[in-house]
């Protein structure tokens, strides 16, 4: 049953993951920005190409250079035959008329490589900027199926991670394009990215608490958390319910086992014990005669090895006992077991602890009640953040010379109640390692006090001890005296 | 999550059990509280060196809903004769993210188990004398004297006095006067078994230690003369500390008292040997059947001069001696370093036997020197030798 509740929650999940990825594909990110160039060229194989012409020009170039300093290094032998210029002039028509036909190379003038390359580099830079979310897409996809097989959080957070990269990679680079504007400062690599953000991110309705959640922008967030919420879940649920599956699963093979290998026992101990004899009776085939332990000490002008027949006794009790000795063990047991089951018949229950794993009912209504507190605080929370306005000016009731500035309507004023807030979380955990470590201090302190008492009775013990000691030496003197 | 509102406690099938028994362990956790815990580890601990576990398992993570019971439990086999504690109990809580957890170990937690000797040797000589294989029924000591007994002794002309029933009417019939039967009298013996609990006596493997043996032994020797109506006391010795005397007596009951007695005693402390003896002098004096467990590796004038203050007594004395090295080399694969060793020890070990040995004949004691095989047939042996012989009455 709870492996179904499982399949359930991880199929919701994917499910949720779907519809997330509806919405940042329909309403916030535009994929075929990224997917051709501006020639409407594959960024895949123009990527591929600017590599392959860095590689080219590169070869290109290298091999120009090594031709030219060979002739740099003979021109002393060769300029004498042919005259200076000759082997220059050589050089220079085999390779761009000759090799840089084989390059491909529209320019192969050696002082316009470098030009080249710039220009290559570029197209990579460009055709990398929009690979790169290409990379994304297939990492949250792989990542969001591998989370159907393991339940383990840190996937689905990869899977997250992946999407909300592709959101964040852009506005890095555009606000940073932006902040370099402000400064008169322009960089022509930057103007030409493609930027596949649609405008709805700078347009969050925040006056409206319905408007707010139904935006795109903060409905894939909340879609967002409600995925790695479920992943927690599954995760919890996991862990909760999984060692008391397995153990179930175990402890019902073992004692199928048993009872299986003490029935068998039980039909043919006559067999084993016949099996345990013929066993002994190989081993002992070619051993010299066993000396009875009380003859050794007969035996004392001869010299004998204590050991060695320590050791040939030893395994011949071990083959001769260890079919035996199973064979019983495993009898005792099953009749144990079924004395045990037929008189305590809970027994098997709490055995295999089947009546202690967890309940499906009761886990899915703690998953919906968590499930729901923990939305709601975030939208609440969330709303708060992006609208300090009207907490500051209703709840805290700060004068209107704040709340009306302009400050206010500028994005700073969220840091007001963003800072505290995101600092809620880690200062109670400090708050709680804090008290943990004072209570441990606390009870170590008293654990050391504990001792001394316990050290000073000791020794009021051993005194007492030695009173008693001593009054029976004095009860010992006067039995004898008399 | 406040840990207070768990209830948690043991159960234990039985608190006293045999060693080569099995013990029911079951851990009940109750919820009192109104709020659940989404994340809870039981952990029952027991030492390993002392117990197997054999089903089961002794710790159980789960989740506990408000006012919720949950049960898990396991079976153990003891390995080693002895008290031990089995727990304390350990409680995890963690929340439902694991991002905080608070452990804590449950007060009063720890249950004592007592481990008797291993009760297969007892069954052994049951089904033996269920098959009457080992005489049991006519096992009470002979005294050749002519009493109340049941046993036949011969047969005499009736004389004013004699009981009626011992009229023996068919002889009387054939001989044409009245003839009585005469039996021998039935005596108990007392057989005191001393067994030397010093921490010589712990060497080798935990569960097949000499000490372990000679308990096992004693525990046969005492069932056996139980059943043919004679009393055991018990006497385990080493330095003064660890004189623990149990006075004689016979019957049913007698020998749970026994079991109780031997399986709390811990092989420690040096062997004062004639400190024992003069204790066990004291405090008993009725001529008896003695038999002394031990592996004699103090000094040889202490021995003796031990084994000297009981022959004013006149007690049959029967020393039974665990040689060391039979029971403390237990690997098979010894090192050929370690092998010398174990020859030169055991060498050395004979030859201070037999310097005892010497010694003790002039006082008419032998020394039975056993190993793990057959110290319960020499101890059982020499009983009945002793028995047959009427010796100790």
């Amino acid at each position: 049953m709870v492996r179904y509740y499982l399949l359930t929650l991880k199929i919701i999940s994917l499910a949720i993951f779907i519809w997330l990825y509806y919405i940042f594909l329909a309403q916030i990110f535009h994929f075929n920005e990224v997917i051709t160039t501006d020639t409407d060229e594959y960024v895949l194989l123009s990527f591929i190409e600017a590599i392959r012409n860095v590689f080219s020009y590169l070869i290109y170039g290298f091999g120009y250079i090594i031709a030219l300093l060979f002739i740099i290094a003979t021109v002393g032998y060769v300029g004498r035959v042919y005259g200076n210029t000759y082997m220059y002039d050589f050089i220079r028509v085999f390779f761009e008329r000759y090799i840089s036909k084989w390059f491909a190379i529209s320019t192969p003038q050696l002082s316009n490589l470098p030009n080249l390359i710039t220009d290559e580099l570029q197209i990579l830079l460009n055709d990398f900027y929009s690979l790169s979310f290409q990379i994304l897409f297939i990492a949250s996809i792989y990542y969001s199926i591998r989370a159907i097989f393991k339940s383990d959080p840190k996937t689905n957070f990869l899977a997250i991670g992946s999407v909300i990269m592709m959101i964040i990679i852009p506005l890095m680079i555009f606000g940073f394009r932006d902040m370099l504007h402000l400064l008169n400062i322009s960089i022509p690599y930057l103007e030409n990215l493609p930027n596949p953000i649609d405008e709805v991110l700078d347009e969050i309705p925040i006056e409206n608490f319905f408007e707010f959640i139904a935006s795109p922008v903060i409905l894939f967030a909340i879609i967002s958390y409600i995925y790695l919420e479920l992943a927690f879940q599954i995760d919890y649920t996991d862990i909760v319910t999984k060692p008391s599956l397995e153990r179930s699963e175990r402890l019902e093979a073992q004692l199928s086992i048993l009872a299986r290998e003490s029935y068998y026992v039980n039909a043919n101990v006559e067999k084993i014990k016949e099996e345990a004899k013929k066993k002994l009776a190989e081993i002992e085939k070619g051993e010299e005669e066993r000396l009875a332990i009380g003859k050794l000490f007969a035996k004392t002008g001869k010299r004998f090895s204590y050991v060695k027949e320590m050791i040939e006794r030893k395994k011949l009790e071990e083959e001769e006992k260890k079919l035996i000795t199973a064979a019983s063990k495993t009898r005792r047991l099953g009749r144990y077991v079924d004395r045990l089951f037929r008189e305590d018949p809970e027994s098997r229950d709490t055995l295999t602890a089947s009546s202690s794993a967890p309940r499906v009912g009761n886990l899915a209504l703690s998953t919906i009640i968590n499930f729901t507190y923990r939305i709601i605080l975030l939208l609440i929370i969330s709303f708060i953040i992006i609208h300090p306005k009207w907490i500051l000016g209703t709840v805290i009731q700060l004068p209107p010379a704040i709340t009306e500035s302009v400050a206010m309507y500028s994005p700073e004023a969220i840091i007001i109640l963003l800072l505290p807030i995101m600092l809620i979380f880690p200062v109670i955990s400090q708050l709680i390692s804090f008290i943990k470590h004072r209570n441990l201090i606390i009870r170590l302190k008293q654990e050391g006090r504990i001792k001394e008492i316990l050290t000073s009775v000791g020794d009021y013990v051993i005194k007492e001890e030695a009173k008693e000691l001593g009054e029976e030496k004095i009860e010992e003197l006067a039995a004898e005296s008399t | 999550m406040n840990v207070e509102e768990l209830r948690v406690h043991r159960e234990l099938e039985k608190e006293k059990v045999f060693r080569d028994d099995f013990v029911h362990i079951k851990v009940i956790i109750e919820n009192i509280g109104r709020n659940s815990f989404d994340f809870l580890e039981i952990r029952d601990q027991y030492n390993p060196q002392l117990f197997r576990r054999i089903l089961g398992e002794n710790f159980i993570s789960t989740r506990i809903g408000p006012k919720e019971i949950i049960k898990f439990s396991y079976v153990l086999e003891p390995k080693v004769r002895g008290e031990y504690a089995i727990g304390p109990l350990s409680i995890t809580i963690k929340d439902r993210l694991g991002f905080n957890s608070l452990e804590r170990i449950v007060p009063d937690s720890i249950t004592d188990i007592l481990i008797y000797p291993p009760y297969e040797d007892i069954k052994r000589i049951e089904i033996l004398g269920s098959k009457r294989s080992l005489n049991l029924n006519y096992g009470v000591q002979r005294s050749k004297q002519k009493g109340l007994g049941s046993e036949f002794y011969g047969m005499r002309k009736y004389v004013f006095g004699d009981q009626f029933r011992l009229i023996d009417w068919k002889a009387s019939a054939r001989s044409q006067q009245l003839i009585v039967k005469e039996f021998e009298t039935e005596r108990d013996v007392t057989v005191m078994v001393l067994v030397d609990s010093s921490e010589t006596m712990a060497g080798g493997a935990i569960e097949n230690t000499k000490f372990e043996y000679a308990i096992r032994a004693c525990m046969l020797l005492t069932k056996v003369a139980l059943t043919r109506r004679d009393n055991v006391g018990i006497f385990t010795f080493s330095d003064k500390k660890n004189f623990n005397f149990l006075k004689p007596n016979g019957g049913e009951e007698h020998f749970y008292q026994v079991l109780d007695f031997v399986a709390r005693v811990k092989p420690e402390g040096k062997c004062k040997m004639v400190e024992a003896m003069e204790f066990f002098t004291r405090r008993f004096q009725k001529r008896s059947l003695v038999f002394i467990l031990s592996d004699l590796e103090s000094n040889p004038k202490d021995i003796i001069e031990a084994i000297k203050k009981l022959v004013p007594f006149n007690h049959t004395i029967i020393l039974i001696n665990p040689f060391s090295p039979w029971f403390e080399i237990h690997e098979i694969d010894l090192s050929s370093t370690d092998k010398a060793l174990a020859e030169a020890i055991s060498e050395e070990m004979m030859e201070h036997i037999l310097v005892i040995k010497q010694d003790l004949r002039n006082l008419g004691v032998n020394i039975v020197t056993c190993g793990p095989d057959d110290i319960m047939n020499q101890v059982l042996s020499n009983y009945m030798e002793a028995k047959k012989k009427g010796r100790a009455y």
